[in-house]
Formats: C-alpha cells, sequence, structure tokens
C-alpha cells in the first residue's frame, strides 16, 4: 500500500487532468442492459424450447410466439388497462416513499415516538396487507383510493425500516468527529446521518418498487372493473392464458423500468457510494 | 502521584511560554450499562506549554482515548478540571483540532470539501478558506487530489486528508489519537515528517497519543509514560533532540538513548515482559 506516492509527493503523484468530466457523474446502464437482453433472449429461447419439446396444451403454456401476436392484437385493450395500473402503483409508490422516509426522520430524531411509534408500525408491518384489501375497500368503495392505498401500504415499510435503520446505523466516531467541530445536533443530522443514511433508504426504495407493483395487482384483484389486474382475473375465468402472459410480461416490463428509474435517481443522488462506482 | 512534580517542572526550551493545557486531577469513570463501574483516569494532573508536543504513551485500555475526548470537549471528566489555554472546556473548541485514529472522512465529500468540513460544521461559508485548503494539501503532497472523493485515494492519503482538516481552522492544540496507527511504516515516517512540518513550524501545542516509542520519540518534546489501570502517569521523558528532525535523527545515539528509557520503562511496568 506504500505507493509511490507518499515517498515522491506532489508532481508525480499528481492525477491526470482528463479522468473526470465535472458535472453529472458518469452513467453506465449500457452494460448492465447488454446483460439484460441477453439474459432475456436465453429465457424466451428456454421457453420456446420447452413449447417445441413438450408441446403442452396452449392453455396451460403457450409459446412466446402466441403472447407476442396476442401483445400485438389486444394491444388496445392492454393499454386502456394499463394506464389505471400503472397510475396506481406509481400513485401508491410515490405517496409511500415520500411519508416513510420523512417519517423514518422524526422517528430516529424523537426519542418518544421512536419507542412508541415504531413498535406499532412494526407490528402493523406484520399483518399480510391483503388481508386488509377488503376493509379499504368497505371504507373507500370500489374507486382507485383502495388500490392506491393498498400500494402505498406494502411499499410503505421497507422504505421506513431503512430509513430508520439507516439513520440510526451512523458511525458513532462521526457523530463524535462532528461535534468535536462544534456541530449541533441538527446540523449532525442533516451533514452526517442523513447522508450516510442515503444508500441505505435507497436500497428500500428498490425493494418498495416490486412491492408496490404487487400491491396494484392485489387491489385490482379484489376491487376493481379495470386494469391489468382486473384483466387477469377475466382472463383466468375464460382460460385465456396468452392473454395471463401478456400482462404478465407488461408487468416485468413495467416493474424493471421502475426498479432502474430508481437506480437512476440513486446513480445521480449518491454516485459517492461503493454501489455506484464504476470500475 | 509521582508525575504532577515532574511536569509541573515547565519543558527547558519554552520554559516561559504559557500553558497551554491544564489537566489537573482529573478523574473519569464510565458506569457501563451492564453494571459496574470502569476507572478510566484517577487523578491525573498534567501540564503542557505552549507550543510543546507531548505525546501519551502507554498499555491499551489505560486511558488515553479518555484523556484526549475530555481536553476536546467531547466527553467530561467525573473529578477534576481541564484548562485549554485559560478556559475550562466544558465543550467542544474550534480552537483545538482533533484527528482520530480512523480518518473518518466523508463519503459523500470531495478531498477539498472534507478537509472544509469543519467550518460547514459550525454554519459557516468556507469559501475564504478554500486557498487554505489547497495550500495544506499541497503541503502534504495532495496538490490535484483535490476534486477526487476519498475512496479513490490509499489509506496514507486519506490519513493525510484527516490531518489537513484538523488544521484547516488553524487550531492553537491540536489533539491526534493515534492518527498513523493504521498506516504502513513508510507512509507512517513520512507522515510524521509532514505532521512536524506542519504543526512546529506553527509554534502549535501538540497531544499525540501512540503505541509507537519511535514516533513518540521522533514528534514529541516530552513523553508521558501512563500504566495500565487504574492508570497514572509513570514517568515524564524529555526528549533533547534538535528540531526540525530529519529522518536522520533516527539513526542518532540521542535518538537510541531516550527509545530505550521509554522502552525499559515498559518493561520494568510490566507491559513488555522479556
Ligand atoms: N464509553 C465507555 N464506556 C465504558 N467504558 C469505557 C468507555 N470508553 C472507554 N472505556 C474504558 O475506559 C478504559 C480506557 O479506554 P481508552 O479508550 O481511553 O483507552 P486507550 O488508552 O485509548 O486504549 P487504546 O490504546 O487501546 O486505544 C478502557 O478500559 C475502556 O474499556
Ligand atoms: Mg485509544
Amino acid at each position: 500500500m506504500a505507493d509511490t506516492a507518499i515517498l515522491t509527493p506532489a508532481p508525480a503523484s499528481r492525477p491526470p487532468a482528463t479522468t473526470k468530466v465535472k458535472g453529472l457523474p458518469r452513467v453506465r446502464v449500457g452494460g448492465r442492459a447488454g446483460w439484460t437482453v441477453i439474459a432475456m433472449i436465453v429465457l424466451i429461447a428456454v421457453w420456446a424450447a420447452a413449447v417445441a419439446l413438450f408441446s403442452p396444451k396452449s392453455y396451460i403454456l403457450p409459446s412466446p410466439w402466441t403472447v407476442g401476436k396476442r401483445l400485438w392484437t389486444s394491444r388496445e385493450q392492454l393499454i386502456r388497462n394499463g394506464g389505471p395500473t400503472i397510475k396506481e402503483i406509481l400513485e401508491g409508490y410515490v405517496i409511500g416513499v415520500l411519508i416513510a422516509v420523512p417519517l423514518g426522520m422524526v422517528i430516529v430524531a424523537s426519542k418518544w415516538l421512536n419507542r412508541l411509534l415504531y413498535p406499532l408500525l412494526i407490528a402493523f408491518n406484520s399483518i399480510p396487507k391483503v388481508a386488509l384489501a377488503p376493509l379499504f375497500v368497505v371504507w373507500w368503495g370500489y374507486g382507485e383510493t383502495p388500490r392506491i392505498v393498498i400500494t402505498f401500504s406494502i411499499a410503505f415499510f421497507p422504505v421506513l425500516v431503512n430509513t430508520v435503520t439507516g439513520l440510526g446505523g451512523v458511525d458513532p466516531e462521526m457523530v463524535r468527529l462532528a461535534r468535536s467541530m462544534g456541530a449541533p445536533k441538527r446540523r449532525v443530522f442533516v451533514r452526517v446521518r442523513l447522508p450516510q443514511a442515503l444508500p441505505s433508504i435507497f436500497a428500500g426504495m428498490k425493494v418498495a418498487t416490486s412491492l408496490a407493483v404487487i400491491g396494484g395487482i392485489i387491489g385490482e384483484f379484489v376491487a376493481s372493473d379495470k386494469g391489468w389486474g382486473y384483466l387477469l382475473i377475466q382472463a383466468q375465468g375464460q382460460l385465456d392464458t396468452s392473454l395471463i402472459f401478456a400482462i404478465i410480461v407488461l408487468l416485468a416490463v413495467f416493474a424493471t423500468i421502475l426498479y432502474y428509474v430508481v437506480e437512476f435517481i440513486e446513480r445521480l443522488t449518491i454516485p459517492w457510494h461503493s454501489s455506484q462506482r464504476q470500475n | 502521584m509521582v508525575s504532577t512534580q515532574q511536569d509541573s517542572a515547565a519543558h527547558p526550551v519554552h520554559s516561559d511560554a504559557r500553558d497551554a493545557i491544564v489537566i489537573d486531577g482529573v478523574s473519569k469513570v464510565f458506569r457501563p450499562r451492564r453494571g459496574g463501574t470502569v476507572t478510566a483516569l484517577e487523578n491525573m494532573s498534567l501540564t503542557i506549554a505552549e507550543g510543546e508536543i507531548v505525546s501519551l504513551i502507554g498499555p491499551s485500555g489505560c486511558g488515553k482515548s479518555t484523556l484526549l475526548m475530555l481536553v476536546a470537549g467531547l466527553d467530561t471528566p467525573t473529578a477534576g478540571t481541564v484548562t485549554v489555554r485559560d478556559a475550562q472546556v466544558n465543550k467542544p473548541n474550534p480552537d483545538v483540532g482533533v484527528v482520530f485514529q480512523k480518518d473518518l472522512l466523508f463519503d459523500w465529500r470531495t478531498v477539498i470539501e472534507n478537509v472544509l468540513t469543519p467550518f460547514v460544521m459550525r454554519g459557516q461559508s468556507p469559501k475564504q478558506h478554500v486557498r487554505r485548503a489547497r495550500d495544506l494539501l499541497a503541503q502534504v503532497g495532495l496538490a490535484g487530489f483535490e476534486d477526487r472523493r476519498p475512496y479513490e485515494l490509499s489509506g496514507g492519503m486519506r490519513q493525510r486528508v484527516a490531518l489537513c482538516r484538523g488544521l484547516i481552522q488553524d487550531p492553537d492544540v491540536l489533539l491526534l489519537d493515534e492518527p498513523f496507527a493504521a498506516l504502513d511504516a513508510l507512509t507512517r515516517e513520512q507522515m510524521q515528517l509532514d505532521l512536524q512540518k506542519l504543526v512546529v513550524g506553527s509554534r502549535k501545542t501538540g497531544v499525540l497519543v501512540t503505541h509507537d516509542i519511535a514516533e513518540a520519540v521522533f514528534l514529541s518534546d516530552r513523553i508521558a509514560v501512563m500504566s495500565a489501570r487504574p492508570s497514572r502517569i509513570v514517568e515524564i521523558i524529555d526528549v533533547d533532540l534538535p528540531r526540525p528532525r530529519t529522518a536522520e535523527v533516527r539513526e542518532s545515539p540521542e535518538f537510541a538513548t531516550t527509545h530505550a528509557r521509554v522502552h525499559s520503562l515498559f518493561k520494568k511496568l510490566g507491559v513488555l515482559h522479556g
């Protein structure tokens, strides 16, 4: 580790001027997206091979081509029903994040809230949210409200828990250092705890993306007359397997995009974190 | 206490200097949650003159860091008082810079932002201090690294950034808690030279906690040797080596004699068994 820089300081160890462009951090989705495409192709190939080999009845397992064709022929219906689903998922997710992060901060900042609220929230989290869905329908009827609330209640917790653990898991020596510089508690929070917790908060937000999609679909299973979840129930009743698969494909694509959008924001926000360093 | 008489006799080099740090009858008792008490320091006294560098050396767990935290105002003594430049310490003081064993750099701030952190933490604008930060970094061989992030640096470079951060406010007193312990021997020697340049040059008062006898001899005017808990200062050893000290000083017979004195003291204390 005794790099030569230490023995011969300044000029020799000066880094080349061109290594880093100031401004936006370099975002490299390319490599990973490339692998995603390859993985998808392999998956579809295996699927196609299985169908060709075992030729199952098409209501058991349609071929990729059948599903692809179905995506096209039913496009009008799929798009029409996709709108409300996507809207509910996004609303539930965003509201969940917007409430969970500040609430987590308050819980960590206040000893009393920590003692009172946190155990309650943990207990609430252990309830399967699906079981609440009927209740939400009773309370809010068949509009989109109960579906947003279900999405919210599922997406909310990982963000909250990660915010609390991230803010609480700060290195006490870091805090001591900040205090030795004369920082009051509030500034220690903003300047040390919060930045150090961001990676954990983002991890929670990424987990929450897929949970939000689950929440949206469950909400539509329970109470809806439109949306992909509703369509899934319809297709099930008619043994319309290719439509089920078409919706699954769309849900997977949407969930993946949502995940990567959050990851993209993460890269912009915490380019310094080890998970974001390119090499 | 054996020590008290010895330390009140100020070091000859600074005999006319004021007292920078006065530790007077300080005790620190910890009460861990699981019960019981740990007496880290008991009735300890030590006076450090302005411009002096004193090393605290002693077995692990004897309370060196505790003492430093008390001087930094990050903890309060159970009994006794700590006075820094005529003011009793009861809270952190910007005139006192602290460098910890871990470099504790903020990953989300660039090198220069890390050096400027003390201003931000006090709610001041760091703008007018950028020049000084650059100068400090250049003095420790980090020119050109200002906009890098800490993770792009080696351990030694990181510790140098932490040193610059401890010096950015130009504190009169610098407290160093084993700042180089995590570094390899070569880097450590370079850092000791850097530190001497930055601290001795500006006549700062320094308290250095270390495990390394050679480091203590090389950097200090006096070495306070502490015993295991309940710890006390067993002896204070003067280091009469001319300043500025160069790498060659390490080869000199005076250096060897002082080193041997500290070493034999540890043997006598049973810290080292032969
Ligand atoms: N917050 C604390 N609560 C309880 N005991 C503590 C606390 N801090 C320190 N101690 C105890 O006080 C004693 C002195 O600790 P201190 O960290 O000052 O030792 P040290 O001399 O710096 O040791 P080292 O050389 O290993 O760093 C130890 O026995 C330690 O267990
Ligand atoms: Mg220590």
